[in-house]
């Protein structure tokens, strides 16, 4: 039986093959795909963060702007909880940009 | 020093994945054994007695590595390294002098603070609650606080 930590490494693996970036190495005979261990010792893994970081923003809407879930920043993006405590901080100019773009801020 | 040399033991190498499977490591810990054992034998040298053409090493020194957070950085930083190259070249590439990998003593971290990524690995998504952020992100919260409970993996972030 899994433990619970094996079930959320489950879970996050999903989440990269359903989203994720697959660059397949291909040899002579075969193809390798090198799938991202969730933790990386006591932190997630970036590849992961980065990953839920981006389908988060993909589903975030200009209501969760005007609601103070979402600030936009210029250099950031902050991603505050209900009680308006920040919960993540995405510092990706890319992000930023693609996010004032897409709400015409 | 006679206790020590009793503790170590010789591989070929096609012995060992046997051998790390019988220390009831999991397949990343495997891997992240053998890459420590490939970079101290290919690049420092260490290990391997010319005379018998073996691997040295001891039972205790293959559980650190095992364990080591930074190694399995390190190691993961290398698989992004071959995927975006398309190559197997960055394998047989010696680190810079400033990666902490020629000094395989000092990766074990015994105070428990987060070794540094290596620089390819991109580090602009800071998560403060990690729990109330997997949840907002569609995963089961119960799920998340079980596995929070389960290990104290990610103590801090709570």
């Amino acid at each position: 039986m899994k433990s619970y930590l094996e079930l959320l490494e489950d879970e996050l693996k999903k989440l990269w093959r359903t989203y994720g970036n697959h660059h397949p190495i291909k040899g002579v005979h075969t193809e390798i795909e090198i799938e991202p261990k969730a933790f990386l010792g006591d932190k997630l893994n970036p590849e992961i963060s980065g990953l839920l970081a981006s389908v988060y923003l993909s589903k975030t809407t200009i209501d969760d702007v005007n609601r103070g879930k979402i600030e936009l920043h210029d250099q950031a993006i902050v991603i505050k909880d209900k009680n308006k405590k920040p919960i993540a901080i995405i510092r990706s100019q890319k992000a930023v940009k693609e996010l004032k773009g897409r709400f015409g801020l | 020093m006679a206790k020590a040399q009793e503790k170590m033991q010789a591989f070929k190498a096609d012995q060992l994945p046997q051998y790390l499977a019988t220390l009831g490591l999991n397949p990343y810990q495997i891997t992240s054994v053998m890459y420590g054992i490939f970079k101290e034998v290919k690049i420092l040298g260490i290990l391997t007695p010319k005379e018998d053409n073996a691997i040295h090493i001891d039972k205790e020194r293959i559980l650190k590595m095992a364990k080591d957070p930074l190694l399995e950085t390190n190691l993961y930083g290398l698989f992004l390294k071959v995927q975006r190259a398309k190559s197997w070249a960055p394998l047989f590439e010696k680190e810079s002098k400033t990666a902490s990998l020629t000094a395989p003593d000092l990766w074990h971290n015994p105070n428990g603070c987060v070794p540094k990524l290596p620089e390819n690995i991109p580090e602009d998504v800071e998560i403060i609650n990690f729990a109330k952020f997997l949840s907002d992100c569609g995963i089961d919260p119960m799920l998340v606080k079980k596995a929070f409970e389960e290990k104290m993996l990610l103590k801090g972030e709570l």
